[in-house]
């Protein structure tokens, strides 16, 4: 209880500044304060003081509220406003777990408090505190259970622990009390049903979840999602004939719906392929013009059915000029047969159409138009260059840019071949050629810019992209304000390459502080979707923000983040920048000094810049304060900056490395890039049980990964090698290694592994890193094992070899730089266009046009003389 | 003249009529406005029912036999465990506190084990 009570006047004044705060009028709030403080009676009255502070807080002064709200509390610590006001604000700067202490302090001095608790029940769900929130929810159900919102979240509460029989009967007993009529639309109760539908198929409860779909089918707004439902549920009964009769109507509504394609041949349970193309057969004569119906029996059929159908299929989208006719077919790329089936097939109707206008020299009937070999040359350009024959891919798709030299499709394509040729730079020009047909399309922007950024030029990638962005900021603040998270991570891939650590980490945290922010955006929806009555998209919210780190995005950011730090832990930065130390040993006295100005110079320049910018910075921040200065939430407190010489000089990279792996560790358990990368951090930080952690786990994905093998290699050495360790976990270490691998001596372990993979080239080239790991005096054997070439070696591919390249130059195969030459030269002539394997000089030769822009390299040097 | 006069003051009522001073140029609305009105004060709506003493009676049965299973539990997990051993599992598996010690317990205080299985 609060220790000054106010007399009338000033409590019905209060109260008035609880009802402001809540309807967001926070001037008017304000102005009851000053009311009641100006009373010098109540000057220092906690309660009030709090409000103020509150309010201020919504007004984006955080320093003042949080003095505000501290006096105030100082001056009634028992009083449960002022502990809840501290709470939310707590709240507001994301410390949440503060704010849980201060709602459970107000809590104790008012112990029924509805707004506390529901307040606390925001945060338990925000954090994930399952069994807290469901008691937090069981008591306001007890306070007040006649509001809607008690009922719907016990029930959640429960649906999330998954205890859905109990969830189930809640939601039940609050349907009962719902009085809707039948002939009016009621999208919430519609809405609450499909939710308890939602549930009782959770629980498994098929039979009473179909009982419960007909009988309140009238009343539920969502018919598709009826339907739909209907034909998952028979199909869970086994009651074929139903399903099959679902999927025939929904067929009907749409034709191009994949799963209804799929629920038909469950429920029909064709015996053999003649009859699952029967379906399809019967799909083709109802709806001679769907596509999908077209395109999914070539996933199951084989040989001459297959040609057959494939032929129908490429006929129907070449004459129509379908551009994404090969992309639809590229899963079935894995299969030989089908591939020289198509290839056959298609470079048979490039050379008919060539010569006669028709597809086949046995047709007869109209003529194809122009276009249609436009089309087919297109389709065989990427088909040759998805099997790796970039000339060929070459060839046809300049035969068609001769014909057709205005077609961007055509550009995006040779760009595509190129980069996947190896020759980046190249597939940039053309990329570029592209965009410039168009510069009002954003994708084909888009797309231009992610190739810029590929071949390294970052700032010509930013003036593509400010063509589209929000004038008045730059381009990569923009781009980071609108979370666009390819530039950024394409920017940190760019920067890592050229060494620019610094910089790429600041991409990298940029994209994580992406990540918290979606994870921190979910916290209105908590009550907003419960009042709405919008739980089923609420739970998958949820259920989606649990998985979050799970995207692409977040893999690769986190990955070029881990590999950066493990290498700033390998070659820490020093005070000056290596490249510069490495330099000067060589220079006379007169070029160091020359030297020396030039980074003076330089330095002077950057600091000029450096101000400048925050210039800006500063009077753009000025403008957006103004605006903001009314009535505006701010959102969470100032985040810090991050500076990229702060962050590329961390006190400790693997602790750093950690902290992007954990969210993988739990999330992306599948890849085994995760525990490689793990192994690797966890090798340099000496944890055996860990490193032991990481190859269980990899090798249960994979046990004969080239990387693997190097990553288990260093782990038996590192373990015959360890002293000191702790009795129980040489025990573990000796126990497990024997029970998966037999023994535990990396040589004959390295040896059994060539011996297994003699044959193919990434399993030699480990062998062989490893060897020489060992035992440098290998060395000559160990180069000669990584370097070979020959036809008959399997997977033998630009990467790899780009990868042996790398190795003898920087010493993981020894001193090799004259190899190195060679081998070069011998990879030049398998793979002419890889930009790797170009002789030395050639890529400063290669100066790439942007359009029209002249690279700015020879201003620089004229302004050094 | 007098047709312009006419056609001046018919524009400036239109003008007055619609009510827009300036003309504000089109942005793009990234919906920021209605995100505003998530956070806004509504009143919770309340059930008007006579069934609510069943409904809740129903809960009330489950609620108490949970708590007695949550009880037993935490007297069976709560035996007797090695300090030393918590530390070195948290220190070698980079866990907190309370997941090294749960660990243990389930292997009935046998390092070993629970090392063995906290690296699967």
């Amino acid at each position: 209880m609060p220790t000054v009570t106010l007399p009338p006047k000033e409590n019905a004044l209060f109260k008035r500044i609880l009802r402001c705060y809540e309807h967001k009028q926070y001037r008017n709030g304000l102005k009851f304060c000053k009311q009641i403080l100006s009373n010098p009676k109540f000057s220092e009255h906690g309660e009030t003081l709090a409000m103020k502070g509150l309010t201020l807080n919504c007004l984006g002064k955080k320093e003042e509220a949080y003095e505000l709200v501290r006096r105030g509390l100082r001056n009634d610590l028992k009083s449960h406003v002022c502990w809840h006001v501290y709470g939310l604000l707590q709240r507001s700067d994301k410390k949440y777990d503060e704010a849980i202490k201060c709602y459970r302090n107000a809590l104790k001095w008012d112990k029924d408090n509805l707004q506390i608790l529901r307040d606390l029940s925001l945060l338990q769900i925000q954090m994930r505190d399952l069994e807290g929130y469901r008691e937090t929810r069981y008591q306001l159900l007890q306070l007040r259970p006649a509001q809607r919102a008690s009922w719907i979240g016990y029930a959640i509460a429960y649906h999330l622990l998954e205890d859905y029989e109990m969830a189930a009967k809640i939601i039940e007993e609050f349907r009962k009390t719902q009085q809707t009529s039948p002939d009016k639309v009621d999208y919430e109760y519609s809405e609450l049903l499909l939710y308890q539908n939602q549930v009782l198929r959770e629980a498994g409860l098929f039979r009473e979840a179909l009982e419960h779909l007909t009988t309140y089918e009238k009343q539920i707004c969502d018919k598709l999602a009826v339907e739909e439902t209907k034909g998952e549920l028979l199909l869970s009964l086994e009651r074929f004939e139903e399903a099959a009769d679902v999927y025939n109507r929904l067929q009907e509504r749409n034709p191009e719906n994949w799963s209804y394609y799929h629920g038909l041949e469950k429920a029909l349970k064709p015996a053999s392929t003649e009859e699952k193309l029967k379906i399809y057969e019967e799909a083709w004569e109802k709806y001679p013009k769907g596509l999908v119906p077209l395109r999914l029996p070539l996933s199951f059929l084989s040989g001459d059915k297959f040609r057959e159908c494939l032929d129908r299929y490429l006929r129907m989208n070449f004459s129509k000029g379908c551009p994404p006719v090969f992309t639809t077919l590229r899963s079935l790329y894995q299969d030989k047969e089908k591939v020289s089936i198509i290839e056959d097939l298609v470079v048979g109707f490039e050379t008919s159409l060539r010569s006669s206008r028709m597809f086949s020299p046995d047709d007869d009937g109209k003529e194809e138009p122009p276009t249609t070999l436009l089309w087919v040359q297109y389709f065989l350009a990427q088909h040759y260059d998805q099997i790796g024959q970039h000339t060929m891919a070459l060839d046809y798709i300049n035969a068609a840019i001769e014909s057709t030299p205005t077609l961007i499709e055509l550009f995006l394509i040779k760009a595509k071949i190129y980069k996947h040729a190896g020759n980046i730079r190249e597939a940039a020009r053309w990329m570029d050629e592209a965009q410039a047909l168009d510069t009002a399309d954003r994708f084909i922007n888009s797309k231009c810019a992610k190739y810029l950024l590929k071949a390294g030029l970052v700032k010509e990638a930013e003036e593509m992209c400010a063509k589209f962005t929000r004038e008045g900021a730059s381009a990569v603040e923009n781009l980071n304000e609108m979370q666009c998270m390819w530039f950024q991570t394409e920017c940190a891939l760019a920067y890592k390459s050229m060494k620019k650590y610094g910089e790429a980490l600041k991409k990298c945290h940029e994209i994580e502080r992406h990540f918290v922010e979606i994870t921190d955006d979910q916290f209105d929806f908590h009550t907003y979707c419960m009042r709405k009555m919008t739980l089923r998209s609420y739970v998958d919210l949820l259920k989606l923000e649990d998985v979050l780190r799970m995207h692409p995005f977040y893999f690769k950011a986190s990955q070029t983040a881990i590999q950066i730090y493990l290498n700033l832990h390998d070659n820490p930065l020093t005070d000056d920048s290596k490249e510069l130390q490495a330099d000067t040993g060589n220079l006379t006295d007169k070029e160091l000094k020359k030297l020396r100005n030039k980074q003076r110079r330089a330095q002077k320049k950057a600091q000029l810049e450096e101000e400048k910018k925050n210039a800006e910075k500063e009077k753009q921040l000025k403008n957006q304060k103004k605006k903001k200065e009314d009535d505006d939430e701010e959102i969470g407190g100032p985040k810090e900056e991050l500076i990229p010489e702060k962050l590329a000089r961390v006190e400790n990279p693997l602790d750093e490395a950690v902290k992007f792996l954990t969210p993988l560790k739990n999330l992306v358990k599948n890849k085994i890039d995760t525990h490689l990368l793990a192994f690797e951090i966890y090798f340099r930080k000496e944890k055996y049980l860990l490193m032991l952690q990481s190859v269980k786990r990899a090798y249960a994905i994979d046990p004969d990964h080239p990387w693997l093998h190097q990553c288990l290699v260093r782990f038996f050495k590192g373990v015959s090698e360890s002293k000191d360790l702790a009795e129980s976990v040489s025990m573990v270490l000796k126990q497990e290694i024997s029970r998966l691998f037999g023994e535990s001596n990396a040589k004959s372990f390295n040896q059994a592994f060539l011996t297994k993979h003699f044959n193919s080239i990434p399993h030699r080239v480990a062998a062989a890193k490893m060897m020489f790991y060992l035992d440098p005096s290998t060395q000559k054997k160990a180069v000669e094992l990584a370097i070979a070439l020959d036809e008959s070696l399997n997977n033998r591919n630009i990467q790899i070899c780009t990868e042996v390249l790398e190795s003898l130059r920087d010493g993981s195969l020894g001193e090799a730089k004259e190899t190195a030459e060679l081998y070069r030269v011998e990879c030049l002539k398998i793979y002419p266009y890889t930009l790797a394997f170009m002789p030395p000089g050639y890529e400063e030769n290669m100066k790439i046009a942007v359009n029209g822009d002249v690279s700015t390299e020879t201003e620089e040097l004229a302004n050094d003389m | 003249m007098a047709a312009e006069g006419d056609v001046d003051l018919d524009l400036e009522a239109e003008e007055n009529c619609t009510g827009k001073p300036t003309e504000k140029p089109r942005k793009h609305d990234s919906g920021a406005a209605d995100l505003e009105k998530v956070t806004d004060y509504a009143e919770e709506k309340e059930i008007s029912s006579s069934n609510l003493e069943t409904a809740m009676s129903v809960i009330g049965d489950r609620r108490s036999r949970e708590q007695k299973a949550k009880q037993e539990r935490e007297k069976e997990l709560a035996k007797v465990t090695i300090k030393e051993d918590v530390e070195l599992i948290m220190g070698e598996m980079e866990i907190s506190r309370a997941v090294a010690e749960r660990s243990l317990r389930e292997h009935m205080g046998n390092v070993v084990e629970a090392l063995i299985a906290l690296t699967n």
